[in-house]
C-alpha cells in the first residue's frame, strides 16, 4: 500500500515519453501562396545574351535583383500573343509601371520574320517599357530547352502569312535570383500574376 | 521513520527526474530524418554501396545509431535481402549490396537512435538499371516521409508522383500508361495538380516541364482545358481538364 504513489508516480513518469514525429509537415512558406505554377526548388537558368529591341544585347544575369516576366511568341502570332501581351499590360499598369524592378519581355520565336524594328513597334503597341528579345543561336533553343517551350510551324497553303508556329504559351516569372519560379499558363487572370509580383517583390514595389 | 520517508522521497524525485530525462522529447530528435545515396547513383545490377545519413531535426549527423537495411524487389515471390550497415563518420551509415536484378526495388531502411528506445524507420523506391548511367541532377533518393510531406491538403491535391525509372521502364515496354490520356480537375473541389519527378530525367505533362527532383504546385481557379505532350503516356499526349 505505501508503495502505491511511488508507482503512480514512475507511471506518470515513464508516459511522458513521446515518439519522434518524423513526418511533420513544414509551415507554409512563401511558395505555397503564389498563384501560378510553382517550381520547387527554383530552376537554375543559362545565363543568355540576345539581341533587344532596347538597343543594347539584353542578358539575363544583367538583370540581378529584378523580375522577368518572360513570353515566347511572334508578331504575326493571330491570337495567343497579343491576347496575353494585353494581359501583361494590365499587369504592369496595375502595378504602376515598376520599370525598375519589372522587366516584361518578348522573345521572338520567329527571327526569320520578326526583325528588331518591327518588334519594337510591336512590344511598344502594348507598352513603351515592354521589350522584344531576338536571337537565331543555339542559345535561345538552350532556352527554350530549359523552360520546356516547345515550337512546330505549321505551313499554310493560300495565306500571305505562308506559316504560322504552334508554341507553348506561357508567362515565365524569373525571379530576383535569376532562376524560373513560376510558370503562369494562358488563361491565368491577371490579377493572380498581379498578386504574386506584389508578394515576391513586396515593399519593392 | 522520517529518516526513511525522506529517503524514499528522494529517491522518487530522482527516479522521475531519471525518467523525464529518458523519455522527454528531444527537440532536435523529434524531427530526425533519414536520408539516402548510392555509389553509382542511381543503382545499377552489382556491387553497391548504400549510404545512410541519420540526421537530427537540425541537420546534424547522429552518430552511434544502428542502421539495418532490407531490400525487396517490387514483385510477388522475391524474398527480402537485409543487411547491418556499418557506422562511418558524420552520422552515415554504409552497406554493400550486390543487387541481382534490374527494376523496381523498395528499400527499407531502420535506425535505432542511439541513448533511447526510438527507431526512425523509412523507405525509398529506387530504380535498379541495368548498366550504370549518369544522372547529373539528383544525386540521392527521396524519401516515403519526404514525399509525404509534399501533400499539404490531400482532398483538394491531385499528386502525381513519377517514380525513379519511369522513363526506362517505358523503353523497354515494361510500363503500362503512367498518365491517363486525360486528368479532371474541378475548381470547387480538386483544384491543385502536384507533379513530383523522382526519375532521372525529364518529364513533360501537358503545359509542364518537370526535371528530375523537382516539384511543380499549379492551383487552378477558374475553367479551362490545357492540351499537350505527355512522355508518361504511350500515345505521348494529354488533356487536363479544369471543370467549374
Amino acid at each position: 500500500m505505501r508503495f502505491r504513489w511511488l508507482l503512480v508516480i514512475l507511471l506518470l513518469a515513464t508516459s511522458c515519453s513521446t515518439a519522434p514525429n518524423i513526418q511533420e509537415v513544414s509551415p507554409p512558406s512563401y511558395a505555397d501562396q503564389l498563384r501560378g505554377a510553382v517550381f520547387n526548388p527554383p530552376r537554375s537558368l543559362d545565363d543568355f545574351t540576345f539581341t533587344s529591341t532596347e538597343g543594347e544585347p539584353f542578358s539575363l544575369s544583367d538583370h540581378q535583383g529584378q523580375v522577368i516576366l518572360l513570353y515566347f511568341g511572334y508578331r504575326t502570332c493571330p491570337d495567343f500573343c497579343p491576347t496575353t501581351f494585353a494581359e501583361l499590360k494590365r499587369v504592369y499598369t496595375e502595378l504602376n509601371e515598376p520599370a525598375d524592378k519589372l522587366k516584361i519581355a518578348f522573345v521572338t520565336v520567329d527571327p526569320e520574320r520578326d526583325t528588331i524594328e518591327n518588334m519594337t513597334l510591336y512590344t511598344h503597341a502594348f507598352h513603351q517599357d515592354f521589350i522584344g528579345l531576338r536571337d537565331d543561336s543555339a542559345a535561345l533553343q538552350q532556352l527554350m530547352r530549359e523552360l520546356g517551350v516547345v515550337v512546330e510551324k505549321r505551313q499554310l497553303g493560300d495565306s500571305s502569312l505562308s506559316y504560322l508556329i504552334d508554341h507553348t504559351v506561357s508567362v515565365f516569372l524569373i525571379g530576383v535570383d535569376g532562376r524560373l519560379e513560376v510558370q503562369y499558363l494562358y488563361g491565368t487572370d491577371y490579377q493572380d500574376i498581379v498578386h504574386d509580383l506584389r508578394l515576391i517583390l513586396g515593399d519593392a514595389l | 521513520m522520517k529518516v526513511r520517508a525522506a529517503f524514499l522521497f528522494i529517491l522518487v524525485i530522482v527516479i522521475v527526474a531519471i525518467g523525464l530525462w529518458m523519455f522527454s522529447p528531444n527537440p532536435a530528435r523529434a524531427n530526425a530524418k533519414l536520408e539516402m545515396r548510392s555509389d553509382p547513383f542511381p543503382l545499377a545490377i552489382g556491387w553497391v554501396t548504400l549510404t545512410v545519413a541519420v540526421l537530427n531535426g537540425d541537420g546534424q549527423p547522429i552518430d552511434n545509431a544502428a542502421v539495418a537495411v532490407s531490400i525487396q524487389m517490387m514483385h510477388p515471390g522475391m524474398l527480402p535481402i537485409h543487411r547491418q550497415a556499418t557506422p562511418a563518420p558524420n552520422g552515415l551509415y554504409e552497406v554493400s549490396i550486390n543487387w541481382p536484378m534490374m527494376g523496381q526495388w523498395v528499400v527499407d531502411v531502420a535506425a535505432e537512435l542511439p541513448g533511447t528506445q526510438d527507431t526512425l524507420q523509412d523507405q525509398f523506391e529506387v530504380f535498379v538499371y541495368p548498366v550504370p548511367v549518369n544522372s547529373s541532377t539528383i544525386t540521392s533518393f527521396r524519401s516515403a516521409s519526404e514525399i509525404e510531406m509534399l501533400v499539404t491538403d490531400a482532398e483538394r491535391e491531385l499528386h502525381i508522383v513519377i517514380p525513379q525509372g519511369t522513363q526506362a521502364m517505358m523503353r523497354l515496354g515494361q510500363a503500362e500508361n503512367m498518365m491517363p490520356d486525360e486528368i479532371r480537375l474541378n475548381i470547387n473541389g480538386q483544384n491543385t495538380l502536384v507533379i513530383q519527378n523522382n526519375d532521372i530525367v525529364e518529364h513533360t505533362i501537358g503545359p509542364f516541364l518537370v526535371r528530375p527532383g523537382e516539384v511543380i504546385r499549379q492551383k487552378f481557379t477558374s475553367p479551362s482545358v490545357y492540351q499537350g505532350i505527355c512522355s508518361l503516356n504511350v500515345a505521348e499526349s494529354i488533356s487536363i481538364i479544369v471543370e467549374g
